[in-house]
């Protein structure tokens, strides 16, 4: 098993995810702890990337650590994994029979049936619960097109292949990206705000995701305004029927993160960690200001 | 507005970029059933267009944003992105390949192969491929008759090659082309087909093709009508029933939403007037502008796909113009009339300026028109294409049917700033039987 770093403050409230991928044949457990991923497979992953090397092989794992420390601040990663509970990345056709692994080679060329293939599930175990291993498929891309402009092919490859990673960590490892992104947008980092229109775009994807299952109306027309980080978060309705929703970036990894959005049937706007519990700032269904407290966190 | 002044008015307080991933957002959070959803359509390439046709956002962001999006479409599988995700990992459009010089010939002759009376009219030569125009009564039906078709050429100089068909009809009859790759000798005195010698006399270039400069027009409203040209004529559209979903407003709200086009532009209300006659299947729009009254007005809504019928008169005009329109070299190879159909086969470089299906981001692929010297237009649907990003070439078919008492049509390959002309003397009919 690879090391665990001592948790951060940052963290608290963020519950361990794990999902299934298949490495070497075998189905191994890929986890995402307190701001890392991590491959519990692997005991040593510095030796077996050594002997992967030296052995000419691949393990899938380690490729998925490999994968993550490639697109750390991808905000692709947010355009592609899900919005919430109610948008499934799930494969285009459910035909699993033309795979490659996830993180492994491109599945042979021209075998699959359209664009994508997915990642074969291995035959549920006792120990492999169902739904873990259908969440933790992945995607791997098998365009003949891909031969074409192989690096950005490979780029994107790596992007889908984390978006796809079931089990709670697609949202983990988004939540951090946007965390690395809206941090450098209020510093006032000239490339973030190069990239604020991408981060907007994320945030109101996945705020109104949340608005819509919070009001049970998949319909339901949501504004979303990002604002500055300092600037006052609120819900309010307006005469033509319009939801609107003002929150900073920054909301993405404080709430989304933590998959609070909608927590005791109110829409949360902000969450604080306070000596190892979360406050939290939301709005009910009534439009009412509530503050909710969590004392407890799922570990 | 000129058009660099127009560059200048777009909003300075619009953001591009975030319209265009909203609207991805929009389409990843509002999933479109069955019923709802476009063969080739893709409104997030629509928008992206529509963004770069403006110069709101540059070509490389705007592919690079709606390939992100179409590819995070399939991810949620259902086939909600399908050429669209094709579209964003195409490579870049290639470097025109500057086309060799085209000979264009007639041979006609009748004759009896092996695969059944074949009747030739024509062919054109260059140094990449042979083409022969053809017809065939064939003697076996189906497949086993239509293989049967495909032979060898042989030119003046003793080389023989392969030469496959490509084509359709029915189970008694094809009409097509025999092509070899590359081509036999450009300058052959004749060639050979089933044992039959075809000798070739050369067709002179058409007189008065030319290129003209299209009227002035905003960028937005440029824009708008290539889009509702553009769906039209794309598979599932005009030849086939009509479009069953609005293709504009997506683009049109961004257009606006820019500054490239006023909210109560004369030129949105007719394109929309346009677009909804083509959704509801009727016979005219209330306003626009002439060429659509005559498309519209002359199409027959249950029966606007316009197929060949067995017996039909068949004519073929080779015609070999060659002009350039907006970048583009275009070589109208044949026109021809089966029934009622009007058809060219065309050859363009770049082949990306060749339109079939889904469009790309950035796209400047030429639409067709045709006039009659009746008075009639008709708008040409692109329904097959082959060849390399360097170079296309396939077949434009026009609707609706051709003016029975039309001797002269004119081709109109149009570019967004200019359109080539090509006139045509049509073949007198065959009296009817």
């Amino acid at each position: 098993m690879s090391t665990t770093p001592g948790a951060s403050s940052r963290w608290v409230g963020y519950p361990p995810a794990t999902t299934w991928i298949e490495c070497g044949g075998d189905p191994h457990r890929l986890c995402w702890r307190d701001g890392e991923l991590l491959a519990l497979d692997h005991e040593d992953p510095e030796g077996d990337r050594t002997l992967a090397a030296l052995g000419g092989e691949s393990y899938e794992c380690l490729s998925a650590l490999d994968t993550w420390s490639r697109h750390r601040e991808d905000l692709r990663l947010l355009v592609l994994a899900t919005r919430g509970r109610s948008d499934v990345v799930r494969p285009a056709d459910g035909n699993e029979q033309h795979a490659g692994a996830p993180f492994g080679p491109p599945a042979r060329k021209g075998s699959g049936p359209g664009w994508f293939a997915y990642a074969p599930v291995p035959a549920p175990t006792p120990a492999m619960p169902r739904q873990a291993l259908l969440s933790g498929r992945a995607l791997t891309f098998v365009s003949s097109r891909a031969a074409a402009a192989p690096e950005a092919a490979g780029a994107l490859l790596g992007a889908a292949s984390l978006a796809s990673l079931g089990g709670g960590v697609a949202r983990r490892l988004c939540a951090m990206v946007a965390e690395t992104w809206a941090e450098r947008l209020a510093a006032g980092d000239p490339e973030a705000l190069r990239r604020r229109a991408g981060l907007h775009a994320a945030l109101h994807g996945r705020v109104v995701t949340a608005l819509r299952e919070w009001l049970d109306d998949p319909q339901a027309d949501v504004e979303v305004e990002m604002i500055d980080a300092g600037a006052e978060r609120s819900v309010r309705w307006e005469d033509d029927g319009r939801t609107v929703v003002r929150v900073p970036p920054a909301w993405l990894h404080e709430v989304w993160g933590r998959e609070l959005e909608v927590t005791a049937t109110t829409f949360v706007l902000g969450v604080r960690a306070r000596d190892g519990a979360l406050a939290l700032d939301a709005v009910g269904l009534d439009g009412t200001a509530t503050r909710l407290s969590i004392a407890a966190i799922p570990r | 507005m000129a058009a660099d002044d127009e560059r200048r008015a777009i909003d300075e307080g619009f953001d591009a970029e975030l319209a265009l991933r909203l609207v991805g957002e929009g389409v990843l959070l509002n999933p479109v059933t069955d019923n709802q959803r476009r063969g080739f359509g893709s409104p997030v390439i629509d928008v992206a267009s529509a963004l770069v046709a403006i110069d709101a956002l540059p070509v490389d962001r705007a592919r690079s944003i709606a390939r992100d999006y179409e590819l995070a479409l399939s991810m949620r599988g259902d086939n909600r992105s399908r050429s669209g995700m094709m579209l964003a990992m195409a490579p870049p459009p290639a470097a025109p390949v500057d086309p060799a010089p085209l000979r264009t010939v007639c041979c006609p002759a009748t004759f009896t192969t092996s695969a059944g009376l074949v009747t030739t009219y024509g062919a054109w030569l260059d140094p990449d491929r042979t083409v022969v125009v053809l017809s065939a009564v064939l003697v076996q039906r189906n497949m086993p008759g239509l293989q049967s078709v495909s032979s060898t050429l042989t030119d003046d100089q003793g080389t023989s090659l392969p030469a496959h068909f490509s084509g359709g009809g029915n189970s008694d009859r094809v009409h097509g082309q025999l092509e070899t790759f590359p081509g036999l000798s450009v300058d052959t005195a004749w060639l050979e087909l089933g044992g039959h010698r075809l000798v070739l006399s050369d067709v002179p270039a058409p007189e008065g093709v030319t290129v003209e400069e299209l009227p002035p027009t905003t960028l937005g409203q440029r824009h708008l009508w290539r889009c509702v040209t553009a769906f039209a004529a794309q598979p599932g559209g005009i030849r086939h029933g009509g479009l069953r979903e609005d293709p504009i407003e997506a683009v049109a709200a961004v257009l606006v939403a820019g500054g490239a086009l006023d909210p109560d532009d004369a030129q949105l209300r007719q394109a929309r007037a346009v677009v909804s006659a083509l959704i509801a299947g009727t016979d005219s729009a209330a306003e626009g502008p002439a060429q659509w009254q005559s498309v519209l007005s002359r199409l027959q809504p249950s029966s606007w796909h316009l197929g060949n019928a067995p017996g039909d008169d068949h004519e073929v005009v080779f015609v070999g113009a060659s002009i350039p329109v907006d970048g583009a070299v275009v070589r109208v190879q044949t026109v021809e009339r089966h029934g009622e159909a009007l058809s060219i086969s065309v050859d363009v470089a770049p082949g990306s300026a060749f339109a079939f299906g889904g469009r790309d981001v950035g796209d400047v692929s030429l639409l067709w028109w045709a006039e009659d010297d009746r008075g009639n237009s008709y708008l040409g649907c692109p329904s097959n294409k082959g060849g390399s990003p360097g170079r296309s070439s396939g077949t434009i078919q026009f609707v609706p049917a051709l003016d029975p008492a039309a001797t002269q049509v004119r081709i109109l390959p149009t570019g967004a700033t200019q359109r080539g002309i090509v006139p045509i003397a049509l073949p007198p009919r065959e009296p009817a039987s």
